[in-house]
């Protein structure tokens, strides 16, 4: 740590892993009332439980990247944060949204856009702690060194927030509500936060392997080049069956299915450098997870969304458990890695300790991501017979999900795995023992898939 | 010249045969509306599409600088040209 | 390479950072867009014809509604304005900036000609009751040439940019855009209006 004021970004870093915990927890017992409808169904309803499941996820994963921007932002530009208190104040600002948010929930005060159900005062609250965000990070940056990664990096936060807004606008028409719906969805996920991805892996690449800056930012400009070429008119790959008009097939299959190509763009940029690459850093765990990152959203978001992107292939696998496969690896292989490679490089700097418990969290990669491969194959199996029985032969829905059971008994197993390694990783991460992995050892980098 | 490079041709020639090849398409879609010649006459819109292609990625792209790129680009095109025009000849309108 | 201890040893063969890109004439990033419009373009011509494979009649009738003379007259007022245009990159590199900004200005008005030909084609096409959604043909007619002609508006923009800042370097950029709108035309023509 070279900058007093980075040590925000370690609060950051310890309530995202909270919220990640209670994400996962309540993504169990999802899987568990899948296959035992009755499980809490007074108590804790489905449709209140998965709310919070995704909403942990959304707003963990946005603290993970605030965190990040505090910890890399003042290395990158040479100076100290503009202010570490207002840094403070955002978080406690959106942790009383979070927790007011979950409390309403459980008391069915929420709205009915999935994904944004937060009641209209807590996402005032997030634009006034994203206000607060962007004013104390654009500071910072303008009045120390540019570097193409704090120019990127600050774009896609600039993204985020402008294109949050839609969120406070719902129209009554239907159509119209899903469109503005999907510019804060997608144009989030396939978008601005390719962005942040890029900026983060570029600064790891730059940190972990030593190779010059000149060639990363040439690689990130290009990156961020084909996610914004490709992300934003990809927007039309939801567009297909919502009541807008025909030519969004065309539009939207042509551009989603060159979106593969920024998250290839991606692997090769992280095989390469690594490659390259002449210094041999000794935080392995934080390159494991920086590769596995890249590897398992180009297998999540390029390969699995590619899958189905593709208008007459959509028209079938529509909103079946093909599309939860492909949310969940794709969420799991672009942000949640990418969240869990900075935390783990961070920490060890934040904590001012030489990389410890390596191993163990090495493990933790390999259980968390093992866990959530398997769903993701459970789940396409079950959305290709799905698929199947529903729209082609025109079986009824539910008659269709009593046939599935024995796929989603194996989704909450894979999930059981899922949530030993998140405790996994959170022990490796917060209890701090002296072990080190000596450098020099080769570790297996390369997740199999 | 770069090693390897292919030689520039003058802007004026470029310009004339790109106007040629454009005059031969429009023959070629003359011979491919119906009849007997229409395979002939959609391989030589094809034919003449890429060589026109060639020639802007050649001499106005100034990718004679840069053959390899020249040959990436030529292929790439010759087989989007290929695809398309294979499925118009199998599926002649009726 | 990568394994050596030296500071300096990948100096030489990345020294601009952008690997093979640079072997290309002008920025890089250029031709990193190039490179995605050809994919769109191509990606768009290829579902053209597995549309047309699919449902041939309809796009013949169709397709007896465009005017090839049109098309032609296009092709050879765009090719004639990417003559100009590549006569300006090779002024610039000689250094002769009044040439080469008549040469991109000349350029530019052929650009403005192709749109007033193909805008008069729309209109008689509304005209005679075929728009966006008339039928598949007609959607990808104008989605692929209406996203062309779109191209032609925005490197005009470029075109002008790059003759009030005629530098070698901003001259060759922009009209390798303006010769990748020359280069997805003569597709589109061909696959459009001739066969
Ligand atoms: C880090 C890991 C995880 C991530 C990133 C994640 C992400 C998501 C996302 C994005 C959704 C919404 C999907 C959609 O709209 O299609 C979702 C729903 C769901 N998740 Fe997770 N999740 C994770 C872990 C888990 C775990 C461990 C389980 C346990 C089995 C689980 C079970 C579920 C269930 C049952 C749903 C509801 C699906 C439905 O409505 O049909 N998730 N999750
Ligand atoms: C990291 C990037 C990505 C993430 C986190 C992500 C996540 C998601 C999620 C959560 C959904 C379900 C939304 C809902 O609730 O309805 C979804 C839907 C979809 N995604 Fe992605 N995605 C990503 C990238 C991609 C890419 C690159 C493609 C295409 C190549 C793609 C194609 C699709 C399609 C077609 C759907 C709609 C599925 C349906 O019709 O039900 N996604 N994505
Ligand atoms: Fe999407």
């Amino acid at each position: 740590m070279k900058y007093q004021s980075q040590k925000v970004a370690a609060y950051y870093f310890y309530c995202a892993m909270a919220l990640f915990a209670a994400q996962v927890t309540f993504g169990l017992v999802l899987g568990y009332i899948y296959v035992a409808p009755n499980f809490l169904s007074e108590l804790l309803p489905f449709n209140i439980a998965r709310m919070i499941h995704t909403n942990a996820l959304i707003v963990w994963l946005l603290l993970g990247f605030f965190g990040a921007a505090y910890y890399l932002v003042p290395e990158e530009s040479e100076t100290e944060l503009h202010s570490p208190k207002l840094a403070i104040l955002q978080l406690v600002l959106l942790m009383v949204g979070a927790s007011g948010a979950v409390v309403g929930y459980l008391f069915r005060v929420h709205e009915g856009r999935e994904f944004l159900e937060q009641p209209l005062w807590v996402k005032l609250g997030i634009v006034a702690a994203a206000l607060i965000f962007l004013y104390n990070i654009t500071l910072t940056v303008l009045k120390g060194r540019k570097t193409a990664i704090t120019n990127v990096l600050l774009l896609g936060l600039w993204g985020i927030a402008l294109f949050f807004l839609f969120a406070l606008y719902n129209p009554a028409n239907l159509t119209l509500d899903k469109i503005y719906w999907w510019y804060v969805v997608h144009i989030w996920v396939e978008g601005v936060w390719e962005l942040v991805m890029a900026s983060i892996l570029a600064f790891m690449m730059l940190k972990l392997t030593g190779v010059d800056r000149e060639v990363v930012d040439k690689w990130l400009y290009s990156i961020v080049a084909l996610a914004l070429f490709t992300g934003l008119l990809g927007t039309g790959h939801h567009y297909y069956w919502i009541g807008t008009p025909g030519y969004w097939q065309w539009i939207g299959s042509i551009f989603s299915a060159l979106e593969v190509a920024p998250f290839f763009a991606m692997v090769v940029f992280t095989f390469v450098m690594v490659w390259k690459g002449r210094r041999e850093h000794p935080n392995k765990a934080a390159l494991l997870w920086a590769l596995g990152c890249s590897t398992l959203a180009f297998f999540g978001a390029g390969v699995w969304g590619f899958m189905h992107t593709l208008a007459p292939i959509n028209y079938y696998t529509h909103g079946t458990q093909v599309t939860a496969a492909h949310g969940h690896l794709a969420f799991y292989g672009a942000y949640v890695c990418l969240n869990l490679a900075i935390i783990t490089y961070a920490m060890p700097h934040l904590k001012n300790r030489a990389p410890y418990n390596q191993v163990l969290n090495m493990v933790a990669f390999w259980l968390m991501s093992g866990g959530m491969a398997f769903m993701t194959f459970t789940l396409t199996f079950a959305g290709v017979v799905q698929t199947h029985l529903q729209r082609v032969n025109g079986e009824y829905f539910m008659d269709v999900q009593d046939q599935l059971a024995l796929f989603f008994w194996m989704r909450f197993g894979s999930g059981v795995a899922v949530v030993l390694g998140v405790l996994l990783f959170l022990y490796a991460v917060l209890m701090p023992r002296k072990e080190v992995v000596t450098p020099g050892v080769k570790t297996e980098t390369v997740p199999a898939e | 010249m770069p090693h390897g490079a292919i030689r520039e041709r003058p802007l004026l020639l470029t310009w004339a045969v790109l106007m040629a090849l454009s005059a031969l398409g429009a023959f070629g879609a003359w011979l491919a509306d119906g009849g007997t010649l229409r395979l002939a006459g959609l391989g030589a819109i094809a034919l003449f599409t890429l060589f026109k292609a060639r020639l802007i990625l050649a001499n106005y792209l100034e990718l004679s600088r840069a053959p390899g790129w020249l040959a990436g680009f030529s292929v790439a095109i010759f087989l989007l040209l290929a695809m398309i025009f294979c499925l118009i000849a199998l599926v002649p309108a009726p | 390479m990568g394994d050596g201890e030296g500071a300096c040893n990948e100096a030489v063969e990345i020294s601009s950072g952008w690997g093979p890109l640079s072997a290309l004439p002008g920025d890089a990033m250029m031709w990193i867009l190039i490179i995605s419009e050809l994919a769109v373009f191509g990606a768009a011509l290829a579902g053209y014809a597995v549309s047309r494979a699919l449902d041939p009649e309809l796009f013949s009738a169709s397709q007896a509604h465009l005017d090839p003379f049109s098309g032609a007259l296009n092709t050879a007022i765009l090719l004639t304005s990417g003559a100009f245009a590549a006569g300006a990159v090779r002024q610039a590199r000689a250094g002769a900036i009044r040439t080469t900004r008549w040469l991109i200005g000349i350029a530019f008005l052929f650009g403005l000609a192709f749109l007033t030909v193909k805008v008069g084609e729309y209109a008689g096409h509304l005209a005679d009751g075929y728009g966006l959604e008339a039928n598949t043909f007609f959607t990808l007619y104008y989605l692929v040439t209406g996203f062309h002609a779109a191209h032609v508006v925005f490197g005009l923009m470029i075109l002008a940019l790059v003759a009030a800042f005629a530098s070698e370097e901003n001259v060759t950029t922009g009209c390798a855009f303006w010769h990748m709108v020359d280069l997805v035309w003569v597709l589109v023509f061909a696959v459009f209006y001739l066969s």
